[in-house]
């Protein structure tokens, strides 16, 4: 899918003035550039940039391996940033209380903070635009189940459902990550049953059904394309929101293993030292994930701005 | 008596200034569940049963029995015990103390046990039978010898006969909350506060403070804070992590005291292969003496303590404190030898390490997270592929108690003031009433055999040797790695002072105004 608009065998639409899509003349090229001329989307390009080329790396620029037990020693633990250890390196961002290289445990953390947030945004999506698609296609009862499914999902705090699940499953990253798919999906349903239902109504694909057109082709093919554009939307917002958790979920210690720490076990090691005056240990993975969230959110906010339809008539 | 009266009337006067009402605000860590002394086996119910209840006897700083209600005993033979009653004692609703009621608070016990999660049962287990042989002496009986009987008479409040039919929740309502000791019960704000008010006629003497407040605060940083901006005159359980703090604060001291909770290594030594400890062969290395103790080599306890607990812990090479009955001063702390260690496993077999993973819960002890991964160190550096898991205790203990696990870390306290209370549950045999929180399944008969004898014994001087024989089997075999004790500690007000307790237990009648 090169373009994101209506196939060539669709007809053309019959109501004037009506949009049906503005990603569906602008394409992803011209999204690319309009975004890159809005300054606080650039802004947010280049702070989840570096943040992702730094995690990307990590393994080649990180002074340590954090997550190698036997690299570490407690005995430089919770040093002030700008430390020397004790085979002489320098500690530029402080050690926590395991002696571990506050940059390297950050660049580290950052990596699992990233893998979790965009792979459960991803497979989220996928799961939750293809049951808001078949709701909104289908109608009649399958809809009516399927949301109510969402509804009762949607009442509980996403918080909540995640607690439970990793009580029941346990530590790591792909628990994790289903955790997060579990609480995330139903919000992705809704947005695009949303805009399916105003799609399936329009004349075009009318047309596609007149045509004899199969149902997944109509499905995949004429409507999807055309409610990519507040999906796009929405999944940017919830990559930042499911990194978010996962961090949430690691301050309060069931997330991911300790010898692991991801940004938000970072910050609950180092809260309980704020009284002592040991701010580096939470301060700086702190930074960094507001910095990440901040630019998601700079980048979500201006995409939204540009693929409203209104906005450009 | 009238003189004295005068006398006491005279004074007053005679003072220019009468000392102002003394009050004392006391930070908790954890609040008390029930006013019921009797009720349920849990710190911090026990803590404020001791401000205002006694025993027949007490246990002291370093859980020596000490005289309390009680000033003597005798034995006339193997299972009768004769206790001769403190005379002029009364309750705090002005009654005088009697045998009587202490039968009947003996007898209250199992009523009490209702619903409890953890009863008192278990110290009366041994009592047959008490009887008043007349109204300063009591008599009872026993179930075959019962060495521990004074350590299990300690922990029974004594409450007058007429709250024998007193529930625990009219108890929970304030009715009937009367002991003997040196603080009268005012008010009860469940999960908030307690407010005490001082008994005059204490038989230990007359307390320092009018009035004793004791405020809970569960959460650590609203504990210090409480304490340094001097809401509260005294906390206890100070987090590690604001020792430092507290330390440097001029206006505040910190007392450290080595606690009776040992923490501790339980090592899978019950299967040929176990889940979480695997060599190259797949078999479990942790059945192997040498690898065991290669494992305890490695470990640097007075770094760990320093580091990572901030000084508040204490080495320990056995399951009591110095000071304690039956501790071995022949067994000495582990010395940290990593290069012996690496030597032991490569005589094990395992020169180039094995696959070990560690759990540990992560909300149970002080810093117990941090503890297993810096052990995690340790291991990996005498070579052992070690991993850390950390869980909540509410899924660590029952998956621990399955099995499921391969080395774990646990604390223990010891209840009983000496050895057995340790020894028994971690590592007795395992079996129908025997070695319930043996979850390594080390199993040694001598040990066995000398614990057994030991719980017999009536003897002090044969019981302590027997306890220290057993003591020395499980050490040499290493069937625990025993890590540190806990420290307990306090931080109060410049011109306060308190010497700490090993059980924990805040007392206001010691705290004291320098």
């Amino acid at each position: 899918m090169g373009q994101p608009g209506r196939s060539a065998d669709a007809a053309p639409d019959a109501a004037p003035g009506a949009s049906p899509g503005a990603a569906a003349r602008a394409p992803l090229l011209g999204m690319l550039t309009a975004l890159l001329r809005n300054r606080l989307a650039l802004a947010g390009f280049v702070i989840v940039g570096l943040l992702v080329l730094g995690a990307l790396l990590a393994p080649l620029v990180a002074p340590q391996n954090p997550y190698d037990l036997s690299k570490l020693n407690f005995m430089d633990g919770r040093l002030p940033p700008g430390s020397m250890s004790t085979d002489g390196s320098v500690y530029l961002l402080g050690t926590d209380d395991q002696g571990r290289d506050m940059l390297s445990a950050i660049l580290y953390g950052l990596r699992t903070s990233l893998l979790v947030g965009v792979a459960s945004a991803a497979i989220a999506l996928v799961i939750g635009a293809a049951a808001g698609l078949v709701s909104a296609y289908a109608g009649g009862r399958t809809d009516a189940v399927l949301m109510r499914v969402v509804d009762i999902q949607l009442s509980f705090p996403s918080i909540l459902i995640a607690l439970i699940l990793l009580a029941v499953l346990g530590q790591g990253v792909s628990k994790i990550i289903l955790a997060l798919v579990v609480t995330q999906w139903a919000y992705y349903a809704r947005t695009v049953r949303g805009s399916a239902l105003v799609e399936s109504r329009r004349a075009y694909v009318d047309a596609a059904r007149s045509m004899a057109l199969s149902d997944r082709r109509i499905i995949f093919r004429h409507i999807l394309p055309n409610c990519l554009p507040p999906l796009i939307v929405v999944a940017t917002m919830r990559v930042a929101y499911a990194i978010m958790l996962e961090a949430t979920l690691s301050f309060l210690g069931i997330g991911l293993p300790v010898t692991q720490p991801s940004l938000g076990l970072l910050i609950a090691n180092g809260f309980a030292y704020l009284m002592s005056g040991n701010y580096w240990i939470s301060v700086f993975p702190g930074v960094t994930l507001l910095l990440l969230i901040v630019g998601i959110n700079l980048i979500g906010d201006a995409l939204r701005d540009i693929l409203n339809p209104r906005r450009e008539g | 008596m009238k003189l004295l009266a005068v006398t006491a009337l005279a004074l007053s006067v005679a003072l220019p200034n009468p000392a102002p009402a003394k009050s004392l605000t006391i930070g908790l860590a954890a609040a008390a569940t029930s006013l019921d002394p009797q009720f349920y086996v849990i710190g911090p119910n026990s803590a404020l049963a001791r401000n205002i209840f006694d025993g027949l006897v007490n246990q002291d700083a370093h859980q020596k029995i000490q005289p309390a209600l009680a000033i003597s005993w005798s034995r006339t033979d193997d299972t009768t015990w004769d206790f001769k009653l403190r005379p002029g004692v009364k309750f705090h609703d002005g009654s005088p103390f009697t045998a009587n009621d202490v039968v009947a608070s003996i007898k209250r016990v199992p009523g009490a046990s209702k619903n409890s999660p953890s009863s008192f049962l278990p110290y009366v287990k041994a009592i047959k039978d008490v009887v008043a042989v007349d109204p300063m002496t009591v008599r009872i009986t026993t179930n075959g010898p019962a060495p521990l009987l004074l350590n299990d008479l300690s922990r029974i409040a004594i409450l007058p006969a007429s709250d024998a039919t007193v529930t625990t929740e009219q108890m929970n309502q304030g009715k009937g909350v009367i002991g003997t000791g040196p603080f009268k019960f005012v008010s009860w704000v469940p999960e908030d506060q307690v407010v005490l008010a001082r008994n005059d006629a204490y038989w230990g003497g007359k307390p320092a403070w009018d009035k004793v407040t004791l405020r809970v605060f569960k959460n650590d940083s609203a504990r210090t804070a409480a304490m340094l901006s001097g809401d509260v005159d005294m906390i206890e359980d100070i987090p590690t992590t604001d020792t430092q703090r507290l330390r440097k604060d001029a206006q505040v001291s910190v007392v450290n005291m080595t606690s009776n909770r040992l923490m501790y290594l339980h090592m899978d030594q019950g299967r040929s292969t176990s889940p979480f400890a695997k060599g190259p062969d797949g078999s479990n290395p942790l059945l192997k003496r040498d690898v065991r103790e290669a494992l305890s080599l490695s470990i640097d306890r007075a770094a760990l303590v320093q580091r990572i607990m901030d000084g508040q812990g204490t080495p320990a090479g056995q399951v009591v404190p110095d000071g304690y009955f039956g501790q071995d001063p022949t067994l000495k702390v582990p010395a940290y030898d990593a290069g012996k260690a690496k030597a032991l496993l490569a005589r094990a077999g395992y020169p180039h390490g094995f696959e070990l993973t560690l759990h540990a819960s992560n909300d149970r002890y002080p810093n117990d997270s941090k503890i297993a991964q810096a052990l995690g160190q340790l291991f990996s550096r005498i070579g052992i592929k070690t991993g850390v898991v950390t869980l909540p205790a509410s899924v660590y203990f029952s998956r621990a108690s399955k099995l499921e696990f391969s080395m774990i870390m646990g604390g223990a306290a010891v209840e009983t003031g000496e050895p057995s209370g340790v020894l028994g549950p971690l590592l007795e045999t395992y079996g129908p009433g025997a070695g319930q929180g043996n979850r390594g399944r080390y199993s040694s008969p001598a040990f066995d055999a000398a614990l057994k004898e030991a719980r017999h014994t009536l003897d002090e001087g044969a019981r302590e040797a027997l306890l220290r024989k057993a003591t020395e089997i499980a050490m040499h075999d290493v069937g625990i790695i025993p890590l540190f004790f806990l420290d307990n500690t306090w931080a109060m007000k410049k011109g306060l002072s308190y010497p700490g307790r090993s059980d924990g237990y805040t007392l206001a009648f010691d705290v004291k105004a320098k």
